[in-house]
């Protein structure tokens, strides 16, 4: 008797588990043939190329490996590769080059290590536990089913389904009434139905108001509380990181504040209506009446705005402030150099190289007053040419140039 | 009673799934600065010797020979409309700093050599321009698209990358704190 019941059982449990291993087999199957390495000969250059390219992200494209995308950059990724297997670099080298270039993000799969590590794992960690959540649903379906079948039961394939029960129990009250059955067949059946009903898990209550079955409630009011809890926390740690990646990126229209005695360059500031400047200039010194960097902006922004006087003012403020502000001192030797006193504008603009000797705007500024003003010439050319060293690109480099050949031709003395 | 422990396993199982999306997501988001950000920022720049776009001899740059200046390094292409947004920003701040030894570099990316002429003599530059033949100076920047503008310092490393068209406040900030600095 016991081997008839379980036959039945045995084939529902395969029945179940087959298409599962069957599953798990070909996935396997699929996974060793797709991660073995190639066979036969050794690939050629322009494969080898290939297979790096498409292990590297196309970095102007979105999601698209620079062996697959048609972006002139992605072909000159290419093109480098090849280049490179040609020189002798190994694929990991290649690899790491575009890595120090553009960072871990170039590559197609992520590297081992941090979160790339955790993006590695999580898919596995992921497949198994589907797999065993998959599984022990399985086996609660076996379990399951081997519990609807009891020991003695005339009516195995009854559903399990309490109101199924319900119902045939009310039919066969229905049909001994009619007199299709008679008292003890009703009896007999009758007490099959109701020991299948008792053998049913209890039915879960209704759920009540607040006057309910409280400890009918409580798992699973703490489930959903759990769940509502965690969920919560993670759209709130969603936003904390949401918010600290914009917190992070840069205020591009922040100003920058110089310190006091700082080389600026002639001229720099913001570019705005030459009377505003002048008026925000003024406020900050007023502001800051001490600060020597505020009154080098207010004498710049009075040079812009044609008051020479004036700027020249401040710029003494600042100097007196700061002794070795180098954009001060040039400025006033050249108020100095003006005014007719070359010697006094050589010594404010050597003071200003004193404290920032590759000043270029401070060596143009004295090879000029060495070479008209003092005329001494091997002092100017040295002067000059430190300039064209310190600012190859200068805005003062043609009349530098042609300065030096006036000097070298002796024509300036 | 035996739901009991796999409805906790399927709670547990959606509980850890949206926290593991959420993480992701937030990471993700998170990260996406990090994909812009550039691993030179700190490290030497990558050495080029770039022709001139205007084909003279002497208007080729190398980097080297800059060495001990401020240099900015755009990259720019005609096609690119955001490179005209900040074109107004680098001519400003070339003619303000260049006496500073401040020295500014334009690189044509991916362009046809007549129209980035064209665009060039439109565009009032007046620095240095070069051409990035075959993208080996932009493949080394680890450039993601242009506009782009990395600023080197004196000794040669990468101070700061502007991603996107440059504004004047962010080059001259970038500059003034190179040229303001320790050791200047």
């Amino acid at each position: 008797m016991t081997a008839v019941r379980r036959r039945p059982e045995r084939r529902h449990r395969l029945a179940v588990l087959g298409p599962v291993v069957l599953a798990v087999v070909v996935a396997v199957a699929a996974l060793l043939v797709t991660a073995a390495p190639g066979r036969g000969e050794a690939p050629t250059r322009a494969e080898q190329a290939r297979e790096i390219a498409s292990t590297l992200h196309c970095p102007v494209c979105q999601d698209l490996s620079a062996a697959d995308s048609p972006a002139p950059l992605a072909r000159q990724m290419r093109l480098q590769i090849r280049h490179r297997l040609a020189a002798g670099d190994s694929p990991r080298r290649i690899r790491q080059r575009f890595v120090a270039s553009y960072g871990p993000s170039v590559l197609m799969t992520p590297p081992d290590r941090g979160w790339g590590r955790a993006a590695r794992v999580l898919p596995g960690t992921l497949l198994a536990g589907g797999l065993l959540g998959g599984l022990l649903l399985v086996r609660r379906g076996v379990h399951e089913g081997r519990s609807g079948r009891q020991p003695g039961a005339g009516l195995s394939r009854v559903p399990l389904d309490r109101g199924l029960l319900d119902r045939q129990l009310r039919d066969l009250a229905d049909d001994r009434a009619a007199g299709r059955v008679g008292e003890e067949e009703h009896a007999t059946l009758r007490a099959d139905l109701e020991r299948q009903s008792a053998a049913l898990p209890p039915e879960p209550r209704p759920c009540a108001g607040a006057g309910g079955d409280a400890p009918g409630r409580t798992p699973r009011h703490a489930l959903r509380a759990a769940v509502g809890l965690l969920a919560t926390g993670a759209v709130v740690a969603s936003s904390v990181l949401l918010a600290g990646s914009l917190a992070h990126r840069p205020a591009a229209a922040a100003g920058s504040e110089t310190s006091p005695g700082a080389v600026r360059p002639p001229g720099a500031g913001p570019g705005r209506d030459p009377l505003a400047a002048v008026a925000a200039a003024v406020t900050e010194v007023r502001r800051s009446p001490r600060r020597a960097s505020a009154h080098v902006e207010l004498a710049r922004a009075y040079a812009a705005a044609g008051r020479r006087r004036l700027a020249a003012v401040e710029y003494l403020a600042a100097s007196r402030l700061d002794p070795g502000n180098a954009e001060a001192g040039t400025a006033l030797a050249m108020v100095a150099y003006e005014a007719g006193s070359a010697r006094q504008a050589e010594a404010l603009v050597t003071r200003a190289l004193a404290a920032h000797p590759s000043y270029p705007e401070a060596l143009y500024t004295r090879g000029l007053i060495r070479a008209l003003g003092l005329h001494r010439s091997a002092a100017a050319i040295r002067d000059l040419e430190a300039y064209q060293r310190a600012a190859p690109l200068g805005s003062h480099r043609a009349t530098v140039a042609t300065v030096l050949a006036l000097l070298a031709r002796g024509a300036i003395r | 009673m035996p739901r009991r422990p796999t409805r906790a396993l399927a709670v547990g199982g959606v509980v850890v799934a949206v926290l593991t999306v959420a993480l992701l997501l937030g990471s993700g988001l998170g990260h996406r600065d990090s994909l812009a950000a550039a691993p030179l920022v700190r490290r030497p720049a990558p050495h080029f010797a770039l022709p001139a776009l205007d084909g003279r001899r002497d208007g080729a740059v190398r980097l080297a020979d800059l060495r001990g200046h401020v240099v900015v390094v755009n990259f720019w292409a005609s096609w690119c409309d955001e490179c005209r947004t900040e074109q107004a920003a680098l001519n400003r701040m070339w003619e303000r700093f260049r006496d500073a030894g401040v020295v500014v570099v334009g690189v044509d990316f991916e362009d046809a050599v007549g129209d980035a002429r064209a665009y060039v003599a439109r565009s009032g530059a007046s620095y240095p321009i070069v051409v990035d033949t075959a993208s080996r100076t932009a493949l080394a920047y680890g450039l993601r698209g242009v506009p782009e503008t990395y600023v080197v310092d004196a000794s040669g490393r990468i101070a700061d990358r502007v991603v996107g068209p440059a504004t004047s406040p962010r080059l001259e900030r970038a500059v003034t704190r190179l040229l303001t600095g320790p050791g200047r």
